[in-house]
């Protein structure tokens, strides 16, 4: 009881964003038009398996906590490579942002973008963000 | 009990020895000069790999490859609200890097 307590302040406790890149665009005005602000947010959910493999030793005794490091050590030799942020399960999960652009912003008058990547950490988990913001520029009085 | 605990820990690493993709840089292009809707367009793509193993790399040249597979899918037209995005599939002692592209192609 006392370890899982612990666990959950841990979770609820230890967050932290962290930015990996930022890039922005042309901002451009027109006469005749507004600024609409947007914003797009695509989250996959990451794992350490690192992390996690430290947390087991809290809850697991000390045979299983070495049969856990062995599995991770396993798992790793099947994940090699760059990694930023933690790694996800689903490929190519930010690959409709230009049709989530346009749902925000159906006429195309779109300016200002700025593309963020970052990592909201948690122990063991992450959400893996691509956030997008802009401004729709929209007809005056429309 | 030793049966319980391989199976256990066989369904573990079962459950997360898959294969797991890293998302490094993506980036939204500007919509000028253009400023088209999408139904005025045509969704353009381009990708392109880099298999490497150990660190050693194959093709170096697959960015340029992706930004020219791109130009030619667009001949005569402008692209607007380029998506770039650069990630790496993992895999066992070797990973893929790839380059991924797509936008609206107004002719």
């Amino acid at each position: 009881m006392r370890n899982i307590l612990s666990l959950s302040c841990l979770l609820l406790l230890c967050s932290c964003a962290q930015l990996h890149h930022v890039q922005i665009g042309e901002v451009a005005s027109h006469s005749g038009y507004v600024q609409k602000p947007f914003d797009i947010k695509i989250s996959e959910s990451g794992v350490n398996l690192g992390e996690a493999a430290e947390v087991s030793k809290i809850l697991l005794n000390k045979d299983r906590q070495k049969d856990a490091e062995e599995i991770v050590g396993l798992i790793g030799l099947f994940q090699m490579g760059p990694i930023t942020g933690n790694p996800v399960y689903v490929k190519d999960y930010a690959k409709n942002l230009i049709q989530l652009i346009y749902e925000k912003c159906p006429s195309g008058k779109v300016t200002g973008l700025m593309s963020v990547r970052e990592s909201r950490k948690y122990p063991v988990v992450s959400g893996e963000i691509v956030k997008v913001t802009g401004y729709c520029l929209v007809r005056k009085g429309s | 009990m030793r049966l319980n605990k391989l199976i256990f820990f066989s369904l573990l690493t079962f459950i997360f020895v898959g294969c797991t993709h890293s998302l490094h840089v993506a980036h939204v292009s500007d919509f000028s000069p253009t400023f088209k809707e999408y139904s005025k367009g045509e969704l353009v793509k381009a990708r392109a790999e880099q298999f490497t193993v150990m660190g050693i790399v194959t093709d170096t040249n697959y960015v340029n490859d992706a930004y020219t597979k791109l130009l030619a899918s667009c001949s005569g037209g402008s692209i607007q609200g380029i998506t770039t995005q650069y990630s790496t599939s993992h895999g066992f002692f070797s990973w893929t890097n790839v380059i991924d592209m797509q936008g609206l192609c107004i002719r």
